[in-house]
């Protein structure tokens, strides 16, 4: 099997340039697009008329993080092909998880906008509706830095980049982009980052593949090493990582304005299909990453090799490192950076359809169309900034993202009883918020990863339960048709761009 | 190499038909602005049936490949052309978007 050669990195202004250059790209796309855009309901739900195509295309791009791109190679290092089961397997069912939830909202709430909305309608708590938007903008803000990091590690171990310039240049790149066209342009923009994922993904892999003396070599090397590393259901990496990972991943999708925004953008028609089609086509691509997770396995790839950048930066480690050409190692780049912009462009549209629907129309009822247009997009621009400051600051921001998820993770047996469960209570939704909390993140600062995640979870559908039992009150769904689709009712004014 | 190879000529064809086939949906879409789509509640609860079947079903397959890559080199070459089969998903997705347009532009007529 050929060796780990010694390499370089490519040249910055290279990086530099793919950098900027897939932005521009996208700038041209999203200038395109503007005529689709002529209100605020244009803006933040596409005038639900996004096709099966488009949808399908967006909702794979949209959950192909740059990290998750990254991390399947790496968890194929750490821990083998069991690593992979518990990564990948758990990440596509989440999107098919959503269906359910899909199916339930339009059919109640066909004019709703936001995961927000739906609380403030569902309960009429001023502090439910509190809790919920403040967990999506900073769950929003969450997924923003982590895909932000998944650039600074592939431009540092390819091209040598200095981080908080790729930083700001990033986020100002995205941030000019998705200020022309909102949700169109994100599922537009999102559906052509689909496809410069998926084909040059194939392609690196099997050129590497082919490099280092094709799978039989590889295969043979990490048989070699004994242990659990080909032992797909190695009982150690389930309890390390995968349960707590699985359980992150589903409120990830249920309890995200991101995906929330597509099933109410989305032709009705299509809605099982779009979520069915995208959770299913979503697998192959980190499956296919995950290889090379897997040939760094062989190679015999060490942590002190990786550097900084862990195992996470296995992935870029072995494309520029086993002697491919140029243009691969470029093409795997834009693999990366097309998953960062997809994934940070619609975290953008979810947070201008919560600025809109959630707190400029909640805190003005009367605003003019025109203004509310205006200042819809100013929040890209204002969350660009708030995202440049956090990440420019020299935070620990991957900390700050688990934790984050770990708090995620607490909303989801609150709101699928919510959508579900006509006896759920705001004052349960609350407590069984407050309470999980109380009891999982303790736990969590004591290093008990697992036993926190099963309390938090535990302990909140404990407390929604018994208190909604306790409540004996039963809301009537067909309520929430009535509250919501205020946007709906605006006239269309041609110029407001 | 010969694999890599046949990815390259088959993840040019899939590239070509999934630009313009976006593209054609991109106009299509520009086109009907002021249409509205409608579904019935019946719809919305007829697509809800078979859903646990296909969720497991991913789940299978996906776990299926990780055991076929766990105990055979030969299967690692399915996963990059499964990665093709996303792009191909898409395209399906806008020939269905295609032929229900027609649909509806002849039911209209």
């Amino acid at each position: 099997m050929t060796a780990v050669q010694t390499a370089g990195h490519l040249s910055g202004a290279l990086g530099y340039a793919l950098l900027v250059g897939l932005g521009a790209f996208l700038l041209v796309i999203a200038i395109s697009v503007r005529s689709f855009v002529r209100s605020t309901h244009d803006f933040v739900i596409a005038g639900r008329r996004i096709g099966l195509g488009f949808g399908v295309g967006s909702v794979i791009a949209v959950w192909t993080w740059s990290m998750a791109v990254l991390m399947s190679s790496a968890q194929a290092f750490s821990w083998g092909t069991s690593g992979l089961i518990w990564f990948i397997v758990p990440n596509g069912l989440a999107v098919v998880a959503v269906v359910p939830f899909a199916l339930k909202l339009r059919k109640h709430m066909p004019h709703g906008y936001t995961i927000v909305e739906f609380i403030r309608a569902r309960f009429s708590s001023r502090t439910a509706t509190i809790v919920m938007l403040s967990a999506q903008v900073f769950g929003l803000l969450s997924e923003i830095f982590i895909n932000l990091f998944g650039v600074v590690l592939v431009t540092g171990v390819v091209f040598g980049l200095n981080p908080t310039a790729v930083l700001l240049v990033t986020l100002a790149t995205i941030t000019i982009y998705s200020y022309f066209g909102g949700l169109w342009t994100s599922a537009i923009t999102a559906t052509i980052n689909t496809l410069l994922i998926t084909i040059p993904a194939a392609l690196v892999v099997l050129f590497v593949l082919a490099k280092v003396g094709g799978p039989a070599a590889v295969f043979h090397d990490i048989d070699a090493k004994g242990g659990d590393l080909l032992n797909p259901f190695s009982p150690a990496t389930a309890a390390a990582f995968g349960i707590s990972l699985a359980l992150g991943l589903l409120a990830s999708t249920i309890a995200d304005q991101t995906f929330w925004q597509k099933l109410w953008a989305l032709r009705p028609g299509n809605l099982r299909r779009t979520f069915v089609w995208g959770g299913l086509w979503f697998y192959p691509i980190p499956l296919a990453l995950g290889l090379l997770g897997l040939v760094g396995l062989g190679l015999g790839v060490t942590p002190d090799q990786l550097g900084d950048a862990g195992a996470g930066g296995v992935g870029p480690y072995v494309v520029s490192h086993v002697g491919l050409p140029v243009i691969l190692i470029v093409a795997y780049v834009l693999v990366i950076l097309n998953a960062c912009y997809s994934s940070i462009d619609g975290a953008f549209s979810a947070l201008s359809s919560l600025v809109a629907v959630d707190i400029l129309k909640q805190a003005w009822p009367k605003i003019k169309e025109k203004r509310l247009f205006q200042l819809t997009k100013l929040s890209l621009l204002i969350g660009g900034g708030v995202g440049a400051i956090v990440v420019s600051s020299g935070i620990d921001y991957i900390a700050l993202v688990n934790l984050v998820f770990f708090i995620k993770a607490v909303l989801i047996f609150p709101l699928v009883l919510a959508i579900f469960w006509q006896r759920t209570t705001g004052t349960a939704f609350v407590a069984s918020i407050v309470a999980g909390l109380a009891v999982g993140l303790p736990l969590r600062q004591s290093g008990h990863d697992l036993l926190a995640i099963a309390a938090l979870e535990g302990v909140s559908l404990l407390v929604v339960v018994g208190v909604s039992l306790l409540q004996k009150k039963k809301f009537d769904l067909d309520a929430l048709r009535r509250e919501a689709g205020e946007l709906e009712q605006i006239p269309v004014l041609e110029g407001a761009r | 190499m010969i694999a890599f190879y046949i990815a390259l000529v088959l993840g040019g064809v899939i590239a070509a038909a999934y630009i313009a086939l976006g593209y054609a949906e991109f106009q299509r879409a520009r086109k009907s602005y002021d249409q509205t789509a409608v579904t019935s509640e019946e719809d919305l609860d007829a697509q809800g049936q078979g859903f646990t079947w296909i969720a497991l079903g991913g789940v299978v397959a996906s776990t299926t490949l990780l055991v076929l890559i766990s105990h055979t080199s030969w299967a690692w070459y399915i996963l990059p052309f499964l990665s093709l089969g996303s792009a191909l998903a898409v395209v399906a997705a806008f020939v269905v978007d295609r032929e229900e347009a027609e649909t509806q532009s002849q039911g209209a007529a």
